[in-house]
């Protein structure tokens, strides 16, 4: 027997469901990253210096067509602007007045096939010191952006 | 220039020109960044332009040896990157961020 046919057997065996029926391998797309950055000024009155916030926003998706990778994108759009407000709101006290800007980089396809419910977020803050950009790291996380299935019930 | 451990050496120059040119003139920049290049004993393997979202155009250069992140952003500078550009990398660069060099792309409508 060939390594082909013994891997497909067993995959055969792994799909097959308590009453016998067989349950199909669903190939939903290749996982990409999507990578977007989220900025915004902020002028600081106490120093006279203005500042800007980024995040850096990464998650893998799974998107087979241009429309999931729209999709996609616009619920990051929507998250990500929600998320970068409320985090300086609630970490720096930063009430940002500008609009948000978004920007995304093009997808790659990830090198391991893993979906990801939470979006790894890189923060930094730029500020200007004699006449060059200066930038801060601030602390990194995460922000969820799909719920994950349970597997048993229905919640 | 001070190395950040942190980040990868890199391969990839990303250079956003902005402007927009008689293909004449893309034709002497590509001659021009194989000088600058040779000039550091580095060679170009490719050279892709390809015209960015607003105007000008997204150069790609890839380099036959892998070059530390601030040295990558001093030949960007030198190829005619953005200035504005260059100076955030650099910074970004100064602080370990290892994605520190972007490229967007237009949104769709």
């Amino acid at each position: 027997m060939s390594k082909l046919q013994r891997k497909r057997e067993q995959e055969l065996i792994q799909v097959t469901t308590k009453n016998g029926r067989r349950k199909r391998p669903r190939h939903r797309g290749p996982v990409r990253i999507f990578r977007a950055t989220f900025s915004s000024f902020f002028y600081n009155e106490r120093i006279h210096q203005p500042l800007e916030f980024e995040n850096y926003v990464k998650i893998a998706r799974v998107a087979r067509s241009e429309a999931d990778i729209r999709r996609i994108r616009v619920r990051l759009e929507e998250k990500g602007r929600r998320h970068f407000r409320y985090w300086l709101r609630k970490h720096l006290n930063v009430h940002l007045d500008r609009r948000v800007q978004v920007n995304f980089e093009k997808e790659q396809r990830a090198e391991r096939q893993i979906e990801q419910a939470y979006a790894s977020v890189r923060r930094l803050m730029m500020r200007r010191i004699d006449r060059r950009w200066v930038a801060e790291n601030l602390p990194s996380g995460k922000m969820s952006f799909a719920k994950k299935r349970r597997k048993h019930g229905r919640k | 220039m001070a190395e950040n451990r942190l980040i990868p050496p890199t391969r990839l120059l990303k250079i956003d020109l902005d402007i927009t040119v008689d293909n004449s003139w893309l034709e002497h920049y590509r001659c021009l960044a194989g000088l600058i290049l040779a000039f550091f004993g580095l060679q170009a393997t490719v050279i892709r332009i390809v015209p960015s979202r607003n105007r000008g155009y997204h150069v790609s250069i890839y380099l036959d040896k892998f070059v530390p992140a601030g040295f990558a952003n001093m030949l960007q500078w030198l190829l005619l990157d953005d200035h504005g550009r260059v100076d955030f990398d650099r910074a970004r660069i100064n602080v370990g961020f290892p994605e520190w060099c972007k490229f967007f792309e237009a949104r769709a409508r």
